[in-house]
């Protein structure tokens, strides 16, 4: 087997990101149509110390978990079946405007970036997901 | 197919497979072929595109390297359904880094979800204006083999 040192890397224990102030971790829900994306994603979060409280593999599936689960962030995928990343932001931002959710997408696809960003998402990553990238953006909107 | 669409091809893998998985590929071949020459690999990841570009692409490889191409990503115990789907998301990356590095062209296609084929007795016949010729790109990954991108493309008159 050939360890991952390019995107998950190695846990901090040491003053990690994903704990609030009070000791708390961060919930996260992470949404994407590929299973290894959602594994990747969920393995660099939980480095950092983040509650990865739920995943979704569809927009439908992203919106029903959202409303169970409530989570801090969510980070979620562009381009999946049922209905899209653009369309489930939506939803969401319609039963929560405070929603935290940052989108995530391939490379070539600025229009549809911005237009979520118009829409209400919080930052974006691009794939491939860089850990230090998905950390820092994630970051920046917990804190933001 | 033009040279602006080839090198956008070759960036496109090596971003990909540099980011995604610290490898660093060499491009060794890249040739017209016939679809009576298309390269049969045990995994095949077809990705269509349309727009004022349209076509497909695919990637084919060996077991060995989708299995390593998936345990490099996630670096834990992999099914047999992960590799699909990491592979399936490689060319998805790819695709998307390709028309990127084409952005000069205005909103050069749109990308369909990958498909992925795996088995040892399959052929891809391709339905379209597309000519019937193939590029084909042979990719050298040091110390763990070759994969292949193949690209049917033609401009949409319609567009």
């Amino acid at each position: 087997m050939i360890k991952s040192n390019n995107i998950v890397g190695e846990v901090n224990k040491k003053d990690p990101d994903g704990l609030k102030t009070n000791g708390q971790p961060y919930r996260v829900l992470v949404v994407d149509d590929s299973g290894v994306m959602r594994k990747i994603i969920t393995q660099v979060l939980k480095s950092e110390s983040y509650d990865v409280c739920g995943q979704a593999a569809d927009g439908e599936e992203a919106v029903a978990r959202f409303k169970e689960l409530k989570p801090d962030v969510v980070t979620m995928d562009i381009n999946m079946p049922k209905l899209g990343g653009v369309e489930a932001l939506e939803k969401i931002l319609a039963l929560d405007s405070s929603a935290k959710v940052v989108m995530l997408t391939s490379e070539g696809q600025k229009e549809t970036v911005l237009d979520a960003v118009s829409k209400g998402a919080k930052n974006y990553i691009v794939k491939p997901p860089q850990r230090n990238k998905v950390l820092e953006k994630v970051k920046d909107v917990v804190n933001g | 197919m033009d040279e602006k669409f080839i090198n956008a091809v070759k960036r496109g893998v090596d971003d990909t497979f540099s980011q995604m998985l610290g490898w660093s590929v060499q491009n060794v071949a890249g040739k017209k072929i016939s679809l009576d020459q298309a390269i049969q690999e045990e995994y095949c990841v077809v990705i269509g595109f349309a727009g004022n570009m349209q076509g497909l692409i695919t990637l084919k490889c060996s077991k060995k390297v989708a299995v390593q191409a998936a345990s490099g990503m996630l670096g834990t115990e992999i099914s047999p359904d992960d590799v699909a789907d990491a592979i399936g998301e490689i060319l998805n990356m790819i695709t998307g880094a390709i028309k990127s590095h084409l952005a000069v062209i205005d909103d050069p296609f749109k990308v369909a979800p990958p498909t992925i084929v795996s088995g040892k007795d399959y052929k891809v016949f391709v339905k379209s204006k597309i000519d019937g010729d193939i590029t084909l790109f042979k990719f050298e990954a040091e110390k763990i083999g070759s994969f292949y991108i193949e690209v049917y493309v033609t401009q949409n008159e319609d567009k």
